[in-house]
């Protein structure tokens, strides 16, 4: 293994991929015996992290690729009219920085959206363990293709009732392959983000909410959602997640 | 000293106003915390602007200013011919209504709206329509018809102008206070009112098209008689007014000053006033009136019964509200606001009120955080009181146990209830018998009883 000096910050956890709650969903997802035991010896860099608070910001130089172990991340541009864009929300499992790989800085801004942690990894030494093992290449493409998927899902003509049911969708489907209940979840992010997120106006989002709890698709209290009719709220989604 | 001076009045009881008047707030501190104040209340109003269907926005504004002492009153109350005390006060409540609205987001819309006495009438339109102008610009104010606009009305003073006047302003519904028309009753609570008077008002709000009209009178009140108070709700009942609200006079003199001018000996006894709430009851069902419970009467068809039907009725500070699940906003002394699980009350004293207030405060002087096992109580009650039955499924959105295991847990306190047929258990579904609608009051007080008890505390 090639010598990088450690460019990280923060606690170095004694968590390890092998026993961390999320390990099996993020990036050990499919790594034989041999790859765990390599992941394991990566420099894992743990932090907790209050909300609101940054652990990217666009510009930045490259640390590394940091896993979600908990809580919920929000990333974000801010255009030359200091509008703010919500690009995406990452979950439990997933990955914070894939867009800073290319170009060496993050293109985007994340924050968090409530007390989380994240396990942050050199971007080096993962690539380097990578190129020999399969099943942690295959891995990473799914990580970064799936975040790309996600990029196009809100894009083009659709009604408001589609982008927020694909919305709930995506996130139920994302949740439901690490393990967690994709029937009932809290949504940490604020209606503007949503709003924001799909291109609607934030009175839009509480007004589709609405609709759908009245229509008996979901039932919602505060920022908790339960879907309660799972094939009304696919038809919704199916134009999006189809397109 | 009475010994009520230092009696609490308990958490379920002051959050559904039984045993309260259903438009008044207690006036006296109970489970306020000091140690919640604005910080709290900033991060309360955060979270309801953040929930992803926002709870609807009511708005009370206290005028606690009267002309003259009603020695029953439980209110909040200053009897004042100060009228720079006065314009003093509608200055810090614009200034209260301005700082408050700015931690509101605008997509929230305010549908209901109530002027609470004192006697707001006192202050004069002109007052009134400053308020209203003040609340116009700060908020996101509905203009349609399904907005509940509501003003207290003084029967005594109000003339065909001032209601026309009112609606100008936007008000939709009014209601009038009218503890007794027998003229002995009316002396020894010092206030004197004309069946003349309250005809006229009736004609002139009906003229103005108000969609809900109440009139709110008392049982129990000093030197009344069975024949006398059936004879006032006859006559109520031939005015036809939207609802009748009947309460129960409660002698509290050590928490009400006004109330030492009322010698106990005058008061009817207790089986007498039982007596007197069957036989107020049994009139009025007769009369066409439908008892939503707790003494609120309501005619079919009228803007309360559809909400009823319509499962979108709610028990709060106010008392019935149209709107389940609302976030109320209260303005001026002691006014309480309610944001979900909190509440906050202004100062009491008008002078440290006004203080804060003009300083840029935002008026709250404590609050209260209702702990889980008060939730749970207070869901299960409120649905008791609006729907007169809670369902499985309803409660399974907002609590993690089993519905069936925490009735179960709440066993002791239930089966009385059970056996005295006023409420039927099923595993799925609690449910109010007819008989137990007409004694809501008893499940709030046993709800009460298992939180006094911290029964269910460990309950997980």
């Amino acid at each position: 293994m090639g010598t990088t000096t450690p460019i990280l910050r923060g606690q170095v956890a004694e968590a390890r991929c092998s026993d961390c709650q999320v390990g099996q969903f993020c990036l050990a997802a499919g790594s034989d015996e041999e790859t765990l035991l390599k992941l394991d010896e990566l420099l894992h860099v743990d932090s907790s992290v209050d909300s609101g608070e940054h652990v990217a910001r666009r510009g930045d130089a490259f640390k590394g690729v940091m896993a979600v172990r908990s809580g919920c991340f929000k990333s974000y541009r801010v255009d030359r009219e200091g509008r703010e864009q919500v690009r995406r929300f990452h979950f439990p499992g997933e990955l914070i920085g894939l867009d800073a790989v290319s170009m060496g800085v993050y293109q985007d801004s994340t924050v968090a959206l409530q007390k989380g942690a994240t396990c942050a990894i050199d971007y080096r030494q993962l690539l380097e363990l990578s190129s020999c093992a399969a099943g942690l290449q295959q891995q990473l493409f799914r990580l970064f293709s799936g975040q790309l998927a996600e990029q196009q899902l809100h894009a083009g003509e659709f009604s408001a009732e589609e982008r927020i049911a694909a919305f709930i969708v995506d996130i139920s489907a994302r949740l439901a392959s690490r393990g967690w209940d994709g029937d009932q979840f809290e949504l940490a992010m604020s209606r503007g983000d949503i709003g924001n997120h799909l291109g609607l106006a934030t009175e839009t989002v509480s007004r589709v909410f609405s609709r759908l709890r009245t229509a008996g698709v979901l039932t919602v209290r505060r920022k908790h959602i339960v879907i309660t009719d799972r094939p009304s709220l696919e038809s919704m989604a199916e134009s999006i997640l189809t397109a | 000293m009475d010994k009520e001076t230092s009696s609490e009045i308990p958490r379920l009881l002051q959050r559904f106003g039984v045993d309260m008047p259903p438009l008044g707030i207690t006036a006296e501190p109970t489970q306020f915390d000091y140690d919640i104040g604005e910080l709290e209340f900033r991060d309360a109003m955060l979270a309801a602007n953040e929930q992803l269907i926002p709870a609807r926005l009511s708005l009370a504004a206290q005028l606690p200013f009267c002309a003259s002492l009603c020695y029953h009153c439980a209110r909040q109350k200053k009897v004042t011919r100060n009228a720079r005390l006065m314009a003093a006060y509608v200055d810090a409540l614009c200034k209260e209504i301005r700082s408050k609205s700015e931690l509101i987001d605008q997509d929230r819309l305010v549908e209901q709206l109530w002027f609470v006495g004192g006697s707001p009438a006192y202050l004069g339109i002109t007052s009134l329509g400053r308020i209203m102008t003040e609340i116009g610009q700060c908020f996101a104010v509905s203009g349609s018809n399904s907005r509940y606009f509501m003003v207290e009305v003084d029967a005594r003073t109000a003339t065909p102008q001032y209601v026309a006047q009112l609606s100008m302003l936007g008000v939709n519904a009014m209601r009038t206070w009218v503890p007794a028309m027998s003229e002995s009753v009316q002396t020894s609570i010092n206030r004197e009112q004309s069946a003349e008077s309250l005809a006229s008002l009736m004609m002139a709000a009906r003229r103005t098209s108000f969609r809900d009209v109440t009139l709110a009178t008392r049982y129990g009140l000093p030197m009344q008689s069975i024949e006398g108070l059936t004879n006032d709700i006859d006559w109520l009942a031939d005015l036809g007014p939207d609802n009748i609200v009947t309460e129960r006079y409660q002698h509290r003199p050590g928490l009400h000053a006004s109330q030492r001018l009322i010698p106990r000996t005058l008061l009817p006894e207790i089986d007498v006033v039982d007596d007197m709430e069957a036989q107020m009851t049994e009139r009025l069902l007769l009369a066409g009136y439908e008892h939503i419970g707790l003494g609120y009467f309501t005619r079919t068809g009228s803007v309360m019964h559809r909400a009823k039907d319509q499962g979108q009725l709610q028990r709060g500070l106010m008392g019935y509200m149209i709107g389940a699940g609302a976030d109320t906003l209260g303005f001026g002394a002691g006014a309480i606001s309610s944001i979900e699980d909190f509440l906050f009350r202004a100062p009491a004293d008008i002078d440290a009120y006004m203080r804060n207030s003009q300083s840029g405060g935002l008026a709250i002087e404590a609050g209260y955080c209702a702990d889980l096992a008060t939730e749970r109580a207070c869901f299960i009650v409120e649905r008791m009181l609006c729907d007169g039955v809670c369902r499985e499924r309803d409660w399974s959105v907002s609590f993690d146990i089993p519905f069936n295991r925490y009735i179960d847990a709440l066993g002791s306190y239930i089966q009385p209830l059970v056996v005295e047929d006023i409420l039927t258990f099923d595993q799925h579904t609690l449910t109010v018998t007819e008989r137990g609608r007409q004694s809501l009051g008893r499940i709030v007080q046993t709800f009460e009883k298992s939180l006094q008890d911290k029964a269910l505390v460990s309950l997980h």
